[in-house]
Formats: C-alpha cells, structure tokens, sequence
C-alpha cells in the first residue's frame, strides 16, 4: 500500500516501536486450561446456574461491601491497638480483637457516613455509595443493612469481623507511595501508635504545610475507602492508599529487632509487597 | 494492507455468522454462544494477556468479560460488529481488573516472558529464523518490548495492543475501546513515544535501516528494509474474523 503523498512521513522511532510491538504479539491459542474452565462457566451459564464473577456482580458486590465497609468503619474505628501489641488473628477472628482492644465508636465518622451523598470528592465508591442508596449495602451478600446512624448495633454486628477489624486512625486510610514504600510504611506505624498515645498530631506530620482542603484531600475520608475484606492474617491491618489505591498494610508481629509489614491487595489478601521495619 | 475477514461473513468453522449466532443465543439456543466464543477465544485471550500482562488476569479478565458478554446479550444492538463487542466487553472487564490492581500490573513481568528466552514467535519462525542466536536476540527484543509495555498505563497499554500488536485499525480499536479515534490516536502516540525512550530507541534513523538496532545486530530474517508503517509485520488473521 502506497503512502499518499499529503500524509506526514512516519517518525522512524514510532515505526520500530510498531514493528516490535508486532512482533511481540501473542500467536499461541487460548491454553488448555483456561478454555476448559472458559467451557464449564458457559456450560453452567446454559444450565442457569448462578455465576458469581461475572464483571457486573463484581461490581456489584463491590460496591456493597464498599457501602458496608464504611457503615463498619464508622461503627467501629480500633484505635488505642499499639503495635507493640500485635495480635495474632488480626485477620479472621479479627472480631475477638475488638472485644479484647479499646475498640470506640467513632460518632464523628459515623456522621460522615451518612452525610456521603453530600461529598463533593465523591470517587467511585463514594459514587457506587450513592448508588446502592449508602447504608442500604450490606456487609456481606445477602448480609441485613445496618440501620443508619445506629453504629452500635453496627459495632454489634456479626459482619464487623469479616472486615477484620481494621485499625483506622482518625477513621482514614493513611498514603502510602510506592517510591517511599518503606518510610512511608513506618510513618503509617507510627500513626497507629500516635493514635494508641493519643497524639491526633500525628497523622498530620506527614502533610504538613497543607491547607485544610488540602488535608482533607491528602487523607481521605474512610467513607470513601472501598476495599473488598479478606482474610489478612495475623498482624495490625490499617486501610491505606497505595498510591491512591486502596490497600491493607498489615504490620505482623515483631520478631527480635525487626517488623515485617505486607501491603495486601483488597479483596484477595494477596501480598504484592513486604518490607522489614525496625520494631517500634 | 491485507483485509481480514470481516466477522458478520460465515466462516468455515460454522454455517452461522456472529451476528446469527449471538440472536440464536438471545433466542434460547444453548450452544450457539459456546461456538461465538470457541470462533473468537483465541484471539479474545491474546488481546487480554497482552493487555493484563499476566496469564491469571487474563484468564480471569476473559472469563469475567464472557460471562458479562453472556448475559448481556440481548442489549446487543448490532451496532458495531459482534466480535468488535466481545473484544469491548473482555477488554473493559481486562482493564477493570488492572485498575483494580495496578500496584501488581506495574511489579510483575508478563508470564509468557519466559517463553521468549528460547524460541522466537510462529508468526514469523521459519527455517531462518531457527539459528539459537537469532531466536535469543528476538526472544531477549520480545523480553524487553513487554517488560515496557506493561509499565504503560493500563489505557495507552490497550490502545497499543489493539493498533499495534492485533493489528486493528484506529477506528476499530476506538470501538472496541469505546472511545473516539482521537483519543486512541493520542495514546497510542504517547505510548509508543515512552516505549521508544524505554527500548533506547535511536532518534537518528537511516532510511532503509531497521531502526533502532545496532550497527552490528545482525538481520532478522524475512524482515529486512521493514521501515514504513506499511512494512510492519502484520498479525495472523483471526480464525473468526475481525472488527469492521
């Protein structure tokens, strides 16, 4: 085919970067396993079964589990947890931690969360909030809605331990930048400690000269932290934004002089990082 | 420029054409969807590892993507082609999951990398193409080109996979991707642009050399003089044909 002549002529960088795209193109089939497990899930499709991991009920039940995790984060913000004092099973019988640490009932996030249709900083969740009608999502499939505004019978709820109790200072996930991945995760340590202190300062060294709109960006609000539970394992789990993702960084207990904290991926538990951190 | 099928014409896989096929479905015929996706999976499942970059989100990506495709049927409205919309659904439901999970998107290496190490590509393995160093210095390009891309934001990554690696057209890649041609147009530009600095590209380029590679890397062969767009190695055709 034959260039006309009004066309600009090609950058030769782009044209090589063409040709080894090309080049690089997968020609194998589609492997063995993955079309006989594509093969079943239609096969169970045309019998009519139930099929829970289609694209629309993923997102679908992660929206309710967002909705249901801030009705939890708002019943039940664990502070005064020091890391000092890792418990083991912070992950599935995370809802006995809760009874054995100082587990309080965060009325001010409590208000935040039924206030969210008000946010102006709505983000998907805060967006799939409003649209599963907020409290209405439940903390589980099928789960009962907890009531609004009732965030004790929330606290109360059989479903706060599926979301492994996470330890939420000021009721928001902390950043956490993959370039400082380290520092960052030992800053956010020290903000669970400060909370267990008393501190409320901080949380806020880490964003300092920012204006209160800000701050409010820079940390925010656990309402609209959307975070799929799973099974975390052993150790502190604090909700943070993994370069504006939503993670769980789970400080395990400390061994000797040292501390291993795991950055989880929401909704599989899957580590995708891990660093060793001096114990605090 | 080599026209593929086009994917509303009957092929030899089936009597039926995708569009008969996918109204069957919408009707009640059990099997007719299985033999939509037996027609097209295999390139469904190339453009979803090279999107997602690894084999697990890419079986996950085009199964989550299927079944969606399954159920939403019915809501097809014959507007664009029906692979061109299978390959929307698996591909939204491919970059949902790299959103979902971009941290692992950016750390892991596509799974197939290894693959490269010792063999070249069958696109373009021939008796030639058989020297052990040959197929190393492909297989090592191949490492590399994927190793970049998938550092690519997850968008630019799909516009390139579609244009560059399917060998779609910008105007059916922006219907798969749902988006205008402008827009595909400009990622792919901006992709290929960091890909270039990322492969250390050269920006001096003799006409009738193969860019970028060193003065002493010796010709592939069946690719010499490859350097207009018209030149780039086109992907097999479809089994079941393509976009509009």
């Amino acid at each position: 085919m034959t260039r006309p002549d009004t066309e600009p002529r090609p950058d030769p960088r782009e044209e090589e970067v063409r040709r080894r795209l090309a080049d690089a193109r997968h020609v194998e089939p589609v492997p063995v396993d993955v079309a006989t497990r594509l093969d079943r899930v239609l096969a169970q499709l045309a019998e009519g079964e139930h099929l829970p991991s289609s694209v629309e009920e993923l997102s679908v039940r992660r929206r309710r589990r967002a909705a249901g995790l801030l009705a939890a984060a708002a019943a039940v913000t664990v502070v005064g947890l020091g890391l000092g004092q890792v418990l083991p099973g912070a992950g599935s019988d995370a809802g006995s931690n809760a009874d054995e640490t100082a587990a309080i009932v965060d009325r001010e996030a409590a208000e935040r969360s039924t206030s969210v249709d008000d946010e102006v900083d709505g983000d998907a969740a805060g967006g799939a909030v409003a649209e599963d009608g907020g409290a209405d999502g439940s903390l589980a499939d099928g789960g009962d809605a907890p009531a609004e505004g009732d965030a004790t019978a929330s606290a109360a709820a059989p479903e706060t331990s599926a979301l492994n109790a996470f330890v939420t200072p000021q009721g928001r996930p902390v950043r956490v930048r993959s370039e400082r991945f380290a520092a960052d995760a030992l800053r956010a340590r020290d903000v669970v400690d400060g909370s267990r202190s008393g501190d409320r300062g901080a949380e806020t060294r880490g964003n300092r000269g920012r204006g209160r709109g800000d701050q409010h960006r820079a940390q925010p609000d656990l309402a609209f932290f959307e975070c799929t539970p799973a099974d975390w394992g052993a150790g502190v789990a604090v909700p943070v934004l993994y370069d504006d993702e939503p993670h769980v960084l789970v400080f395990r207990a400390p061994a000797g002089d040292s501390q291993v904290a795991d950055l989880l991926q929401c909704g599989t538990g899957e580590a995708l990082r891990s660093t060793t951190l001096p114990a605090g | 420029m080599t026209r593929r099928t086009r994917p509303s014409d009957r092929t030899d896989q089936g009597d039926r054409t995708d569009a008969e096929l996918l109204a069957a479905h919408v009707a009640g015929d059990r099997t007719a969807f299985g033999e939509l996706v037996v027609r097209h999976r295999d390139r469904l499942w190339a453009v979803a590892l090279r999107t997602t970059g690894n084999r697990e989100d890419a079986a996950d990506g085009l199964q989550d993507g299927l079944v969606a495709a399954y159920r939403r049927a019915g809501s097809f409205r014959g507007d664009a082609a029906v692979t061109t919309w299978l390959h929307r659904v698996v591909v939204n439901a491919c970059l949902d999951r790299l959103r979902a999970a971009r941290v692992r998107r950016t750390e892991a290496l596509p799974d197939d990398l290894e693959e490269y190490g010792d063999r070249g590509s069958r696109s373009s393995a021939g008796p030639d193409a058989e020297d052990p160093a040959e197929l190393s210095v492909r297989g090592e390009r191949r490492r590399a080109v994927l190793a970049a891309l998938a550092t690519l934001p997850p968008e630019q990554r799909a516009a390139l996979v579609l244009v560059d690696m399917e060998g779609y057209s910008v105007a059916e890649a922006a219907a798969v991707l749902d988006c205008a041609v402008g827009t595909v147009k400009s990622r792919c530009s901006r992709g290929r642009a960091r890909l270039a600095d990322l492969l250390e590209i050269e920006r001096t380029v003799r006409p009738g050399t193969r860019a970028g590679n060193p003065a002493t890397a010796p010709p592939v062969p069946g690719q010499a003089g490859l350097t207009g767009s018209a030149a780039v190695p086109k992907p097999h055709e479809p089994t079941g044909g393509g976009a509009p």
